[in-house]
């Protein structure tokens, strides 16, 4: 009996032991620096999806030719310089030499002219950058020319652009031709991070390149030195923004996004955290499926725009008013772009009867209009709850889906199945001709392709081509006119990103894309 | 009042009970916005004279949502009930009386009870989408198995019983037998179950709308309540503290007093 007794103690030690052990192998928890992201990736190719938070955790992966400093300037990065030539029409390009990428091959130009063309064929800034070239060729082993048909002012800032994947990541030849149009699912770039794991809806894990080779200069934005001092950066997907909250409080995640502005006064006070605000980070809009039988029709969409309370919408969607800001422009107050003549007669005119007069003026004939929205932001979702009084008030027959990302990524794809989209752009843009990958004939997702979305095509044709700045401001404000006269997009509010870690967290620069090299965790 | 000071628990949840359901039916009047009316100004508002409950994220008052929320709870608890108590009791009888139809359809019944009923719920709903049409189809779908598994075992205790077997050589009807001996004989159990399927109804609803397949917002749902006060419990507790409280004491109540009624209707207790 006491020799069973013995043994079954022993058991149950062993069984505590192997209890108190790991599970999973590997990382030394002090070496990963855990991000959580409410969003999860549909892939991780930037040429094949718009998804912003796509481009925040692969910009530690990918380098462009250029960068954004904090200034949202382009600067050279992987380039090491560049000369126009051709009255401006070729943007003659100088590499870095010596910069590997993560299986050990060194960045040439054949690798820059593989990534060219597979951005200028799947992305679509790429592919809206594509209809001005001319023709591009590698010069020896580390320069490339690309010629445009006319002089291209803007080509740096699209190339560089931090939104919603529009950057040309520069990756090897041989991954561009062994993917070419299909969804890419390997990931070598020269970035000061590779790509270690990746469970869909689970995390990304990033590790160290012990091998990168960083750009010269200070860090200033996305631009200058970055040093990967962290081991391992772990993206994980955690879609409730309160166990996002709560795992930087208990110091399970070092840093979190998308915080709703409403826990700012608690934050704020919490001895544990660190917030960040970036102000403004965002562009809240209501996007419109002009595919479709309803908003195909501009007085349906002006209706819209005239109907809605966008005071109230962002109260209701995006909390706290210190977080949100009037701005009918597509560019802040500060910007050389700001007209603040844009939107005057249709921006934030909560004028219910003229919406009405204009719905049944329309061809809209009682049909239930659907907003159709993912579940996981937290903005999009009180905006669209809210928006669906709004328009009812209006005299919309209005529905409400919330799902999950991924299904509104394939759903918006159609022209049927959806009406509005609540959505938001990235702050500040650094060009207007960036607007050009997503408004104009089939631009986006808003299957707008009518006499309307050429004029606009037109006018973003001119802005291209104009170099002289007092003109291209013209050409601005005639675009901002078309854009309230057309209404593909109803504009709401600017507002700002909330973003929180602990306290251990040292050495982050605010950005509105965030980033993790140069910072350390203590 | 014997039974009352047996049972204190069953006195003080069907009290409980009665409030909830005068809840739900003074809804249209305990507050003049009603449940959907927003207001930006009146945001998180905690709990004052003017709103009892406070607001949402929207400004609504939370007291007219939980009260008109209750009344979706009891509606759906209610019809589920009715739907499972009927589909059961006319399956359950008919297997408990026909071995040869009780052989296919019990092993039917066992797969189904197979999966949890949650679960089936869910995936119900999800397929056929929400809406409380089909919520009720699909709780109904779920719980049916339940109350047919209580009727026919009920039905094959009884139906050997002598009187049963005098009435069949005396020459009754199958009918007659089923409606003036054995349906009364099984009303005990199918009352406690159905108190048990009440209670769980509600549970159910609420985890449907919890987890978006249930009733949509801006419909008043209590579960929906719950999932949406997740992001505001540290800066406004009462948006989720109030409807869960409220989806607790309705389901304890429902629970405790169907324990009681078994307590109460078993032969032995009566003995």
């Amino acid at each position: 009996m006491r020799s069973v007794k013995i043994i079954i103690l022993l058991i149950c030690a062993a069984l505590f032991l192997g209890a108190c052990g790991r599970s999973s192998p590997a990382t030394d928890d002090a070496e990963v620096l855990t991000v959580a992201i409410g969003t999860s990736p549909t892939c991780l190719d930037g040429d094949s999806v718009t998804i912003q938070v796509v481009n925040n955790i692969m910009s530690h992966v990918y380098e462009s030719l250029f960068e954004f400093n904090s200034s949202y300037e382009a600067v050279p990065h992987l380039a090491e310089s560049y000369e126009m030539l051709d009255e401006g029409r070729t943007y003659s390009i100088t590499l870095r030499q010596g910069i590997k990428f993560h299986n050990g091959k060194e960045m040439k130009s054949e690798d820059v002219i593989a990534s060219l063309e597979r951005w200028l064929r799947l992305n679509g800034t790429g592919q809206s950058v594509a209809q001005y070239l001319d023709k591009y060729s590698a010069e020896g082993d580390y320069k490339v020319n690309i010629t445009f048909v006319e002089p291209y002012a803007p080509f740096l800032q699209m190339i560089s652009a931090n939104v919603s994947n529009q950057k040309l990541m520069i990756r090897p030849k041989e991954l561009c031709e062994k993917y070419s149009d299909s969804i890419m699912t390997e990931h070598i770039g020269t970035g000061p991070y590779r790509l270690e794991e990746y469970k869909p809806d689970q995390y990304i894990l990033l590790k160290k390149y012990e091998e990168y080779l960083p750009a010269p200069g200070e860090s200033s934005g996305l631009a200058g030195a970055r040093n990967a001092i962290v081991e391992r950066l772990k993206y994980v997907i955690v879609p409730e923004l309160a166990v996002r909250v709560a795992g930087v409080q208990s110091g399970e995640y070092h840093f979190a996004m998308d915080i709703s502005s409403d826990q700012y006064p608690v934050l704020s006070k919490d001895s544990r955290i660190q917030t960040y605000i970036t102000s403004p980070n965002y562009q809240l809009l209501l996007i419109f499926n002009q595919g479709g039988k309803i908003f195909r029709d501009v007085k349906a969409r002006m209706a819209v725009a005239v109907g809605v309370d966008v005071e109230e919408l962002a109260s209701l969607g995006v909390g706290s008013k210190e977080f949100w800001h009037l701005n009918p422009c597509l560019f802040a107050k500060t910007s050389q772009w700001y007209d603040e003549t844009a939107g005057e007669g249709v921006y934030n005119q909560k004028d219910l009867d003229r919406a009405k007069q204009l719905l049944s003026e329309s061809s809209y004939n009682g049909s239930t209009v659907i907003i159709m929205n993912q579940r996981s932001n937290t903005v999009y979702v009180q905006t669209a709850t809210a928006l669906k009084s709004q328009l009812e008030a209006i005299g919309f027959n209005v529905e409400l889906e919330l799902l999950d990302d991924a299904t509104v990524v394939e759903k918006r794809k159609n022209t049927e199945g959806w009406d509005i989209i609540v959505n938001s752009f990235i702050a500040p843009d650094p060009d207007p001709q960036v607007y050009g990958a997503w408004m104009g004939t089939n631009k986006w997702i808003g299957h707008w392709d009518d006499e309307q979305s050429r004029q606009m095509d037109e006018i973003f044709d001119r802005m291209l081509t104009t170099v002289d700045q007092s003109e291209r401001y013209d050409i601005v404000c005639e675009w901002y006119d078309k854009f309230y006269e057309t209404i593909p997009y109803v504009k709401l509010v600017d507002y700002d990103g909330l973003y929180i870690s602990t306290k251990g967290l040292t050495g982050y620069q605010n950005y509105t894309t965030p980033f993790f090299w140069n910072v350390k965790l203590d | 009042m014997n039974t009352l000071k047996r049972y204190p628990g069953l006195f003080i949840c069907c009290l409980i009970l009665l409030i909830i359901i005068t809840a739900s039916i003074i809804a249209p009047f305990v507050s003049k916005e009603g449940p959907l009316a927003t207001s930006a100004s009146l945001r998180l508002q905690p709990p004052s004279a003017e709103h009892i409950f406070g607001t949402d994220e929207y400004g609504r008052d939370i007291l007219s949502r939980v009260c008109y929320g209750i009344r979706i709870s009891l509606f759906i608890g209610s019809v589920v009930v009715v739907v499972t108590s009927a589909i059961g009791i006319i399956t359950g009888i008919l297997c408990g009386l026909f071995d040869r139809l009780d052989m296919v359809v019990s092993r039917i019944m066992d797969g189904l009870m197979a999966f949890p009923e949650i679960i089936l719920a869910i995936t119900l709903a999800a397929i056929w989408g929400s809406g409380v049409r089909n919520i009720i189809f699909a709780l109904s779908f779920a719980y049916f198995p339940k109350m047919f598994r209580v009727v026919r075992s009920c039905v094959i205790s009884i139906k050997n019983e002598e009187y049963i077997l005098s009435g069949k050589a005396a020459g009754a009807s199958t009918l007659r037998l089923i409606t003036k001996y054995i349906l009364p004989g099984c009303l005990s159990s199918v009352i406690v179950q159905a108190t048990f399927c009440f209670a769980s109804a509600v549970l159910s609803e609420a985890a449907l709308s919890f987890l978006g397949v249930g009733i949509k917002d801006p419909a008043p749902s209590l579960g929906f309540m719950v999932s949406a006060g997740r992001n505001f419990m540290t800066v406004a507790p009462w948006t989720i503290l109030i409807p869960g409280g409220v989806i607790m004491l309705m389901v304890l109540a429902l629970n405790i007093i169907g324990d009681s009624l078994r307590d109460i209707l078993d032969p032995m207790y009566k003995d």
